[in-house]
């Protein structure tokens, strides 16, 4: 498909979950919080970051700083989910992920120069292991369908999602000397998943409830 | 993309697809089992709780059926004692106030066991009496409100009655309450019973976490045996607020 194309189809499949979360917002429990603000930063960072690339300027630096945002809204989102037994470990994952950024931004990507790439394999790789520690706390509490828990559909997606974006990622991290073509390539594997998944995002949105059912474990 | 490059773009797009097949199939092998493994759990869960009711019916009605006759029996013949000394006469009284005292404790125990007003006079009554009941003595007080036109099946209104009977339990055993306010109503085929104490509250978050009270687990059971869903807001000094939605 043309990059236009590409680039209006991806806008819509991200502005539809961003919307439906924006009209059910009083409707929905304050726990998906964090995710829905995850979408609409990932809806605004896409809109913004097309628009500039337009006007001749680079992304470089607001991806950046999306990737930061990002990875600390959804550390909060597993938080409100009850994930971390202890405030501490919260905090040393914040931590940790502040550390990686910064260092990356310092020594190798210089904020501007290139992308964050090493940053968002390791925050896409604690996103897939925080997701598969809630996948198996709710199957030891949920009594209901699995398949109708926005919890377990959203973990499930970020599973899949963080899986391909950690393997395309990792080859823009390892600079392999690769055509540019190879690149549009590589980023349409994202942006074509992308697509569905935020396909299921929008089904995981109309799905949460205002209020969280009170469960215990078996 | 020349030769070399499709070649490394197709091997990374089939183990994109290996990998995201892999994935998928473990979702789905994950759904499957945890629908069996709820399956069975409710079936054990039910088995349960209808041997306790069936057990409970039982013990009350032993206890109405042969207890009860056997110590009006007694009673009856202690009173044909013609008694002519006073210690003799003072005795036999106590031994009459105790019988009546035990028959009166006997009454409460087959009710609590199975209370004949529900299958009686249904749901709504039931509670009520159950309600007065605790208002007679000093410790809580219970509003209890309800709309007329509730009548839910038989074997769910045992169920809705031992859950609010667990929520009183709790909250004087628990909360250190003055006050329970009991709602009941039916709103679109759902039956809502709601009910808010101005107790110490708890961190039902913690609750959650581990494995709760054999109250909480009661209930929930419960809860889930008639189809319905349970939510409790509460926190620590304000107070503790749970809500029952029962498709009826």
């Amino acid at each position: 498909m043309g990059y236009y194309i590409d680039l209006t189809l991806s806008v819509i499949f991200i502005v539809i979950p961003a919307c439906i979360g924006w009209i059910r917002f009083s409707n929905i429990n304050e726990v998906f919080y964090p995710f829905l603000i995850s979408i609409w930063l990932n809806a605004v960072n896409v809109i913004f970051g097309s628009i500039i690339v337009e006007f001749d300027y680079n992304n470089i630096f607001h991806y950046n700083i999306w990737f930061l945002l990002d990875a600390f809204v959804l550390l909060w989102l597993f938080k409100k989910w009850n994930l971390f037994e202890s405030k501490k470990l919260y905090h040393s994952l914040q931590f940790l992920l502040g550390i990686c950024w910064l260092l990356e931004s310092i020594f190798l990507s210089k904020l501007i120069q290139d992308y964050n790439s090493y940053f968002r394999i390791v925050y896409s790789f604690l996103v897939i292991l925080m997701s598969i520690s809630t996948i198996n706390s709710l199957l030891m509490r949920e009594r209901k369908s699995l398949l109708k828990n926005p919890m377990f559909v959203i973990c499930c997606t970020f599973v899949l999602m963080n899986t391909i974006t950690v393997l395309a990622e990792a080859f823009f991290a390892s600079h392999l000397q690769l055509g540019e073509s190879f690149r549009i390539n590589m980023d349409n594997i994202i942006v074509y998943s992308g697509f569905l998944f935020n396909t299921v995002y929008a089904i995981a949105i109309l799905w949460m409830p205002k209020k969280q059912a009170f469960i215990l474990q078996y | 993309m020349d030769a070399k490059e499709t070649s490394l773009y197709t091997a990374i797009l089939i183990v994109s697809i290996i990998v995201a097949t892999i994935i998928i199939f473990f979702i789905i092998s994950i759904i499957r089992q945890q629908r069996k493994n709820v399956e069975l759990y409710r079936k054990n869960v039910l088995a349960e709780i209808t041997a306790m009711e069936k057990e409970r019916a039982r013990i009350a009605a032993d206890l109405h059926d042969e207890l009860g006759p056997m110590l009006s029996a007694i009673k009856l013949k202690i009173g044909s004692f013609e008694l002519t000394d006073e210690d003799d006469k003072r005795e036999a009284k106590k031994t009459d106030d105790h019988i009546d005292a035990l028959m009166k404790r006997m009454r409460e125990i087959s009710y609590d066991l199975i209370p004949n007003t529900l299958i009686r006079k249904g749901l709504v009554i039931a509670l009520k009496q159950f309600t007065d009941f605790i208002n007679e003595s000093d410790g809580l007080k219970i509003n209890f409100k309800a709309d007329d036109d509730i009548s839910p099946e038989q074997n769910k209104s045992i169920h809705i009655y031992r859950i609010a009977q667990e929520v009183i339990n709790n909250t004087i055993r628990h909360s250190g309450a003055k006050l329970l306010n009991i709602n009941l109503k039916q709103e679109n085929g759902t039956l809502i019973l709601a009910t808010t104490d101005d107790g110490e509250g708890f961190d039902h978050h913690a609750a959650v976490k581990g494995e709760g009270g054999i109250g909480l687990r009661n209930i929930l059971n419960r809860t889930e045996i008639i189809g319905g869903q349970m939510f409790i807001e509460s926190e620590k000094q304000k107070g503790t607020k749970y809500t029952f939605e029962i498709p009826v």
